[in-house]
C-alpha cells in the first residue's frame, strides 16, 4: 500500500501523481476501494425504489450508476477507472433478454432439447465474446478505454469444442487445463487503448490448485464417512452441527479455488511493461464471505451494500500494479460501439463472465 | 478557477490543470508555468457529469478530452451558475436521510404490495388470455413425460377404473365438463399415494392413493380438489409467477455476484413455496363447494388426508413435528396445514376400513 487513501480524499496535483519517476524504475502501486457501505446503501435503495416505480425501465440507469460508484471509487496510481456505458442501450439489451427468455419460456416445452442444446451451444460464445467487448469498450482509465477483441470462432473453440470434447475423455481431469486456457483467452483479448495484454501463465499452476481443491474434497469426504459410521445415533442437534462444518469446509475450498484463480491470473498477467500482483489471501476471503453471509440473513438482505463494498475493498487491498517507469504513454484507440444484448442476455441468463 | 487534472483522451498522461469558465468561453490550461492551453470552447459544449457520492467530478467539452477535480463545491457552483443541473436530484435523493428511509419505507411497502396482489393477479389474468390449444399441448408432452420417468402402468383391474371414472364425470357440471377433464390411474411408484391435475383437464390418481381409500366417497373429494386446480388454472399460473419473480429478481438485482446468488435465490424458492399453498388453498376451497354443492359429506376429504399424513410420516416424527415446528413449517410447506384443512372440512367421516396400507 502506497499511502494512496490520502490520494483519494485530496484533489490530484502533480506532486501526488506518478507521472515522472525515472525510466525502469518499477514502482509498486496498490489498489485501493473508496466506496463506503453507508454511501453505496443509498444509491442502491434509490436504484430498487426507482426500478420498482418505473416498472424496471429504472434498473438499466441503476446498473449504470452502480457500476460508475465501484469503477470510480476504484483507484490505482492516483487515478481511478470509469464506466462510461450509455443506459440507452444496456436498456435495449435488456428487453431483447427478456423478449429472448419469453420466447425461450414458450418454445422450450415444444421444441426438442437437442435442438435447445445447439443453439445454447452457438449462442454461447457469441455471448462471451459479446458480454466481454462490451463491458471492456465501457472502462477507462485515464479517459483511456479498454478493448476486447476476442472472435467468436476463438471463443467456440475455448469455451464449447473444448470442454466438450475433453470433458468425457478425461473423465473430468482436464479441467485446470481448459480454465487456464479460457483464462488465456481472455486476458490475451484484452486491450488497453492500443496496447495488449498478455498472460505468461502456465497450466501446472492451474493443476496444483485444482489438486490441492481436489484432495481437500476427498478429505472432506472420507472425515464425513468415518463420522457417519461412529456415530450412528445421531440426534438432531449433532446432526445440525455436522451440516453446519460441512457446509463450510465445502465453502473453503469453493473460496480456495476462487482465490486461487483470481490470483494466478493478475500474477500471470502483464499490460506492456508493468505487471501485477494480487495476494487474496484463504482466511481473508472466507471471513469476509461468512460475516457477509450472516450479515445479509440477519437484516433480510439490507446488509447488501455493505458485503459488496467489503468484497471490493479486501479484493482492491490486495492488488498491486508493479509499474516500469510511468503509466503515461497508453494511446487511445478508436474502437466501434459494442451494444449490449451480449452482456443483458449473459445477465439474464444467469451466465457470468468477466473476473 | 477549478484546478484539477486534463486527460486529453489520446494518451494516459495526467496534465495538471485549471478550468476557469467565462461567459462565453470556458478555457482548461497547463497549471504548471508555461499556462499552455488545451482546450478552449464555447461554454455551451461543456457537459459537467452528475454528481456521485464523493467521487471525483467529470467534466466532458464534447471531444474525447476530459476534465476531473476533487473540487465539489466549485463544480456544484459553476453547474447552477448555467442552470444545468440535470441529474443531481438522484444525488439530492441519495444524500438526503429522510428521502432514503421513505423510499425505504415504500419500497418495502410496493414490494409486499406486488408480491401479495400483483404478481398473483398478473399470473391470473395472463393465464386466461392464454389459447386453449397450449394447455391441451403442454397436458399432453407433461403425461408422456412423467410416464417416460415416474409413472408407471396402472395395476387397477379395468372394471374398477371404469367404476371411479363413471364416478368422477358424473358428478360434473356444465361449466366444469367444458375443460375436457380425463380421469387416468398410474402406479405412482416413487411418488406413492397422490393424486394431481395437468393443465389440460386429465386428473391423475395412483393405484396406491385409490387403495388407501376406504370410500370412493374420500376419492372424489379428491377429485374436487384437482378439479379445482384445473377450473383455477393453478399449474399455468405458477409457471408464470415463478417465471415473473425469476425475472423480476434478475432485473433489480443484476448485478448480484457470487454467494449474493444464493442469497437471492432463497427467497425466490420460499415465494414459490407460498404461492403453491395459495394454489393448495384455492384448490381446498373449490373442494369443499364442490362436495357441499353435491351434498356430499366434506369430512371424507379430511378422512383420507388424515390417512396419507399418517402413511407418509411415522407416527412419532407427525407428533413431534405438529409439537414444535408448526410456526416454522407454515413458511415452508407448500400444503395447508393438517389442522387447517381439518378446520375447513370438519371431522373425519366415519369410515370403515380394514387395511390402510
Amino acid at each position: 500500500m502506497q499511502g494512496n487513501t490520502d490520494l483519494t480524499a485530496s484533489s490530484p496535483s502533480p506532486a501526488e501523481s506518478p507521472n515522472n519517476p525515472k525510466a525502469g524504475d518499477v514502482t509498486e502501486y496498490g489498489f485501493t476501494f473508496s466506496g463506503t457501505g453507508g454511501e453505496y446503501f443509498r444509491i442502491w435503495i434509490v436504484n430498487l425504489s426507482l426500478s420498482i416505480i418505473t416498472l424496471g425501465i429504472y434498473s438499466a440507469w441503476g446498473k449504470v450508476r452502480t457500476a460508475r460508484y465501484f469503477y470510480g471509487n476504484t483507484r490505482v496510481a492516483s487515478a481511478n477507472f470509469d464506466y462510461l456505458a450509455d443506459p440507452i442501450t444496456i436498456l435495449k439489451g435488456r428487453l431483447i433478454a427478456v423478449a429472448a427468455l419469453v420466447v425461450y419460456a414458450g418454445v422450450v416445452e415444444l421444441i426438442p432439447g437437442v435442438a435447445i442444446i445447439l443453439l445454447f451451444i452457438i449462442g454461447l460464445p457469441w455471448l462471451i465474446v459479446r458480454a466481454m467487448a462490451f463491458r471492456a469498450r465501457n472502462s477507462a482509465y485515464r479517459n483511456i478505454r479498454f478493448n476486447f477483441c476476442g472472435k467468436t470462432g476463438t471463443a467456440a473453440k475455448e469455451f464449447v469444442a473444448f470442454p466438450l470434447l475433453l470433458l468425457p475423455l478425461t473423465l473430468g481431469l482436464i479441467v485446470p487445463y481448459l480454465v487456464y486456457r479460457q483464462t488465456r483467452f481472455i486476458v490475451s483479448n484484452h486491450r488497453y487503448g492500443k496496447s495488449n495484454f498478455a498472460f505468461n501463465g502456465n497450466s501446472g499452476d492451474y493443476f496444483t490448485a485444482y489438486l490441492i481443491a481436489f484432495g481437500a474434497m476427498i478429505a472432506l469426504i472420507l472425515y464425513f464417512l468415518a463420522i457417519g459410521t461412529i456415530l450412528i445415533d445421531l440426534s438432531p442437534s449433532s446432526e445440525f452441527v455436522i451440516v453446519l462444518s460441512a457446509g463450510f469446509f465445502i465453502l473453503a475450498i469453493i473460496v480456495y479455488l476462487q482465490i486461487s484463480r483470481i490470483n494466478l491470473f493478475f500474477n500471470n498477467t502483464s499490460l506492456a511493461q508493468h505487471g501485477f500482483r494480487s495476494s487474496l489471501k484463504l482466511g481473508g476471503m472466507l471471513w469476509i464471505h461468512i460475516t457477509n453471509l450472516l450479515g445479509m440473513i440477519c437484516t433480510l438482505g439490507l446488509f447488501y451494500p455493505w458485503a459488496k463494498v467489503r468484497m471490493a475493498r479486501y479484493r482492491a487491498a490486495h492488488l498491486e500494479m508493479a509499474v516500469a517507469g510511468d503509466l503515461n504513454s497508453f494511446v487511445a484507440d478508436q474502437a466501434a460501439d459494442i451494444s449490449a444484448t451480449g452482456e443483458e442476455l449473459g445477465e439474464a441468463l444467469d451466465v457470468e463472465f468477466g473476473i | 478557477m477549478i484546478k484539477g487534472i486534463f486527460y486529453d483522451g489520446h494518451d494516459s498522461r495526467q496534465r495538471p490543470a485549471c478550468l476557469i469558465a467565462g461567459h462565453a468561453n470556458v478555457q482548461v490550461c497547463n497549471a504548471g508555468d508555461n499556462r499552455e492551453v488545451f482546450l478552449s470552447v464555447p461554454v455551451s459544449a461543456m457537459i459537467i457529469e452528475p454528481k456521485l457520492g464523493k467521487l471525483p467530478r467529470t467534466i466532458k467539452f464534447g471531444d474525447n478530452s476530459i476534465f476531473e477535480t476533487t473540487d465539489q463545491d466549485a463544480v456544484d457552483q459553476l453547474s447552477k451558475r448555467l442552470g444545468a443541473s440535470d441529474g443531481n436530484w438522484l444525488h439530492w435523493l441519495e444524500s438526503h436521510t429522510m428521502p432514503v428511509i421513505g423510499m425505504l419505507v415504500g419500497m418495502t411497502v410496493i414490494t409486499w404490495g406486488i408480491i401479495q396482489y400483483g404478481i398473483p393477479a398478473t399470473a391470473k389474468w395472463v393465464s386466461y388470455q392464454l389459447p386453449a390449444g397450449l394447455y391441451q399441448e403442454a397436458g399432453d408432452h407433461t403425461i408422456s413425460y412423467l410416464d417416460k420417468f415416474l409413472l408407471e402402468p396402472t395395476q387397477l383391474p379395468e372394471e374398477r377404473r371404469q367404476t371411479l371414472r363413471k364416478a368422477f364425470l358424473s358428478q360434473l357440471d356444465k361449466t366444469e365438463k367444458r375443460q375436457n377433464i380425463r380421469v387416468m390411474f398410474r402406479d405412482g411408484g416413487a411418488i406413492g399415494a397422490n393424486a394431481f391435475a395437468l393443465p389440460s383437464g386429465i386428473v391423475v390418481f395412483t393405484d396406491q392413493m385409490v387403495n388407501l381409500a376406504c370410500d370412493d366417497q374420500e376419492l372424489l373429494a379428491i377429485f374436487g380438489h384437482e378439479v379445482g386446480h384445473i377450473q383455477e388454472r393453478h399449474l399455468t399460473r405458477k409457471a408464470i409467477q415463478a417465471s415473473i419473480v425469476g425475472v423480476t429478481i434478475a432485473m433489480l438485482l443484476g448485478d448480484a455476484s457470487g454467494l449474493g446468488e444464493i442469497i437471492v435465490t432463497l427467497p425466490a424458492v420460499m415465494l414459490e413455496m407460498s404461492y403453491s399453498r395459495g394454489f393448495e388453498q384455492e384448490a381446498d376451497d373449490y373442494a369443499l363447494d364442490f362436495l357441499r354443492q353435491r351434498d356430499i359429506e366434506t369430512g371424507y376429504f379430511t378422512s383420507i388426508m388424515e390417512r396419507l399424513t399418517h402413511q407418509s410420516y411415522e407416527p412419532a416424527a407427525v407428533e413431534a413435528e405438529q409439537g414444535q415446528n408448526n410456526r416454522f413449517e407454515d413458511y415452508l410447506s407448500t400444503h395447508p396445514l393438517p389442522e387447517e384443512r381439518l378446520e375447513k372440512f370438519g371431522p373425519p367421516a366415519p369410515v370403515a376400513c380394514a387395511a390402510a396400507e
